[in-house]
């Protein structure tokens, strides 16, 4: 069972599901300031429930997001971080919105980061 | 042949604003005001974020009670140039870090190497970003200016555009 919990602001949300061995968490709205305590909650359970659970993929939803600002960027760049330093580790994938360019913009440093882990799709 | 074009200003003045939802209203303001000047929805999100950035960094360095953030498009149709400008007050101590975060951006030859090296510096810190101006030019590719007079901070972020077909008729 997971610990991430479904989030629900007026501006931003998060659904979180398990399936066969992928947590994922589907973002919609708007990331910014104020969803940044939530997000850093929910990566922090999604860590915690990877390890608990043994499972070896995140994959996180952004097609439903209108803005991503650097604040939740730098969130995502410590969860890459976290799979890269720490065991056992996991994979990262990001589902963006092909007609959002900036989607896949916003992303591409993580993947440049740590490409063997992070995909961007 | 040039046309001149009509020049287009959005001003928003705030005082003693420090609300994330007054943020996000003037983030999209902008954005909206762009896509009113310009077609293309990439470069309209591409100052979706700068006006973002400009307007959180606003709300979270300044001392004053007035901040600003503007944007003018500017010059003929065929050597258009969009602008953002984000003014305001702070410390000298937050005036220094700032200075010294864009004098390092300005002078990055590559900026998605600089950005780059920003991000591997960010990722173990728990706390902080400090990638919100460097990412105005390496993921906006937004030229980036600003001066310093006194106490007051004014960051701009620029580029060329290709206007809307019918401004300043943006109804149409």
């Amino acid at each position: 069972m997971l610990t991430v919990e479904n989030v629900t602001l007026d501006s931003f949300g998060i659904e979180a599901s398990e399936l066969n061995g992928t947590l994922c968490l589907t973002l919609t709205g708007t990331a910014d300031m104020a969803a940044h305590d939530v997000l850093r909650a929910c990566l922090a359970s999604a860590r915690s429930d990877v390890e608990r659970l043994g499972l070896d993929k995140v994959r996180i939803d952004i097609r439903a997001l209108y803005l991503l600002n650097s604040s939740c960027i730098k969130l995502l760049l410590r969860l890459v971080y976290v799979a890269q330093t720490e065991h056992p580790s996991f994979s990262i994938e990001f589902l963006v919105d092909p007609n959002l360019s900036w989607q896949a913009r916003a992303l591409a440093p993580l993947k440049r980061l740590a490409p063997e882990l992070v995909r961007v799709t | 042949m040039t046309e001149p074009l009509h020049t287009a200003q959005l001003a928003v003045t705030m005082t003693a604003v420090s609300n994330t939802r007054l943020v996000s209203a003037l983030s999209t303001l902008v954005s909206e005001f762009c896509r009113g000047l310009v077609s293309d929805p990439s470069v309209v999100s591409r100052f979706h974020m700068a006006a973002q950035e400009l307007a959180e960094n606003l709300v979270k360095y300044s001392v004053g009670r007035d901040v600003k953030l503007d944007a003018t498009l500017t010059g003929t149709r065929e050597r258009a140039e969009l602008r953002l400008r984000a003014t305001n007050r702070s410390t000298r101590a937050q005036l220094d870090q700032v200075e010294r975060c864009l004098a390092a951006l300005i002078k990055a030859q590559d900026p998605e190497a600089h950005y780059d090296r920003l991000i591997r510096e960010a990722a173990p810190r728990e706390h902080g970003s400090g990638l919100g101006l460097a990412r105005l030019r390496a993921e906006g590719e937004l030229n980036v200016d600003y001066s310093i007079e006194g106490d007051q901070l004014t960051i701009s972020v620029h580029a060329s555009v290709e206007p809307r077909k019918g401004f300043p008729h943006v109804d149409r």
